[in-house]
């Protein structure tokens, strides 16, 4: 199960979740915000989501590796908003009978969810200025 | 009186974004581009001449002027064109243009004024002047030398610095271009299917909806793809990415950009991606 939201992630409450007399591991990623990127100190993020194509391509995420992988149970939650230094940005929560597969089906669901979902992070500098992730640089006027 | 009137066909460029020699590319009916072109050309110009690189090596069945430096564009096609006709006044067009037509070649040849340096069409997204389908006179060719001499190789901002006359186009996506494959199809679904007007709701998200300053919006379009509808986009609302950086949804599915538009699709344009 994939989800979006604007609240504090639960990250007891999906630890929780995972929990299966079948499964024999249960590994666990959390992404949190740095205070820092690509040299510059960031003050906070503040993530956008497009809802409505975020959910649909991350329920496809989450069932691709239960399939792939043959895991008991999957979970990624993805937070929007604005999210301060050191709070969980987005958890992802597998367990399976041994721990290869729950290692290997963190890490496939964590970079889907980088490379494959509409969501974009917009960084705050100690300078009043601002950057979208991704897009550095973009809005520089064509060279001629 | 006035000068003669040559037609140049510009068809050195390097097709980066295409991926292949965009002059070879055949449109619908068997002619490639670089021989419509040409075909355009003959039938408004007094002699016509396919532009090509200095060391492009290929034998053409027309005449051909080739450039006399490398890396300079455009501008070095004009540049030989004036050294082999200096009396003669230039037809600028490129192959890339796939919806050009000899009538509205011959509205610029009619709205031609000779005692300017340039007559020139506006384009149709951002009101500036369309430097490949122009009129340069051979008063230009000075200017033309000045702007090489300074490194400055942008015909657009060559042509931004003479005096022209500027008319309006008398077919709206007459100099819609074709830079990449996206851009082909959706010349190719326009010319099969016919231009039709739509409706489409228009989400912007992320660095592209700060770009616009609104996050949803209504448009009319005449493009058949969505590669189309970005194109002016992009260029109306100063949308700061280039095609190859944005993904698009329509109707919240992911689909390629040669996806076709119908009445009330919704597109939705997606930045480059950075969850996590």
């Amino acid at each position: 199960m994939f989800l979006l939201t604007a609240d504090p992630i639960d990250s007891a409450g999906l630890r929780e979740a995972a929990s299966d007399p079948h499964a024999g591991a249960i590994a666990i990623f959390e992404g949190t915000v740095r205070n820092h990127h690509k040299g510059r100190e960031v003050l906070r993020l503040e993530y956008e989501a497009h809802r409505a194509v975020a959910e649909k391509e991350g329920q496809r995420i989450v069932r691709e590796a239960m399939e792939r992988f043959g895991l008991d149970h999957a979970r990624a939650t993805h937070r929007t908003g604005s999210l301060e230094i050191g709070e969980c940005a987005v958890m992802v929560v597998v367990s399976s009978p041994h721990r290869a597969e729950a290692f290997d089906a963190c890490r496939f669901i964590i970079d889907a969810v980088k490379h494959r979902l509409p969501i974009w992070k917009k960084e705050f500098y100690p300078d009043g200025s601002s950057d979208w992730v991704g897009c550095e640089g973009c809005r520089q006027e064509h060279q001629h | 009186m006035n000068a003669p009137l040559n037609g140049l066909l510009l068809a050195g460029g390097k097709s980066r974004r295409m991926g292949s020699d965009k002059a070879d590319l055949v449109l619908t009916d068997g002619l490639s581009l670089r021989d419509q072109g040409l075909e355009l050309l003959k039938l408004v110009t007094e002699k016509t001449y396919l532009s090509t690189a200095g060391d492009d090596l290929r034998t053409y069945h027309c005449a051909t002027i080739p450039d006399l430096r490398r890396d300079a564009g455009p501008l070095a096609g004009l540049e030989a064109a004036f050294a082999r006709a200096p009396e003669s006044a230039w037809l600028v067009t490129a192959c890339d243009l796939p919806f050009l037509t000899s009538s509205v070649l011959q509205y610029l040849r009619e709205a031609r004024d000779p005692d300017r340096e340039a007559t020139c069409f506006i384009s149709r997204f951002d009101g500036k002047p369309e430097p490949l389908c122009t009129i340069y006179e051979p008063v230009s060719a000075k200017a033309l030398a000045h702007c090489l001499s300074e490194k400055v190789y942008c015909a657009r901002r060559f042509l931004s610095s003479l005096d022209r006359k500027e008319v309006d186009l008398p077919e709206k996506s007459a100099l819609d271009n074709c830079n990449r494959p996206e851009d082909l199809q959706e010349a190719r679904a326009a010319l099969k299917n016919g231009r039709c007007a739509k409706t489409i709701v228009v989400e912007y998200c992320g660095i592209l909806r700060e770009d616009a300053g609104i996050s949803e919006e209504e448009v009319r379009t005449e493009s058949a793809t969505a590669a189309g509808l970005w194109e002016e986009l992009r260029m109306s609302r100063g949308l700061s990415l280039e095609l190859e950086a944005v993904k698009i949804a329509i109707n919240d599915e992911f689909q390629p950009w040669n996806h076709p538009l119908a009445n009330q699709d919704k597109l939705t344009l997606f930045p480059p991606f950075a969850g996590g």
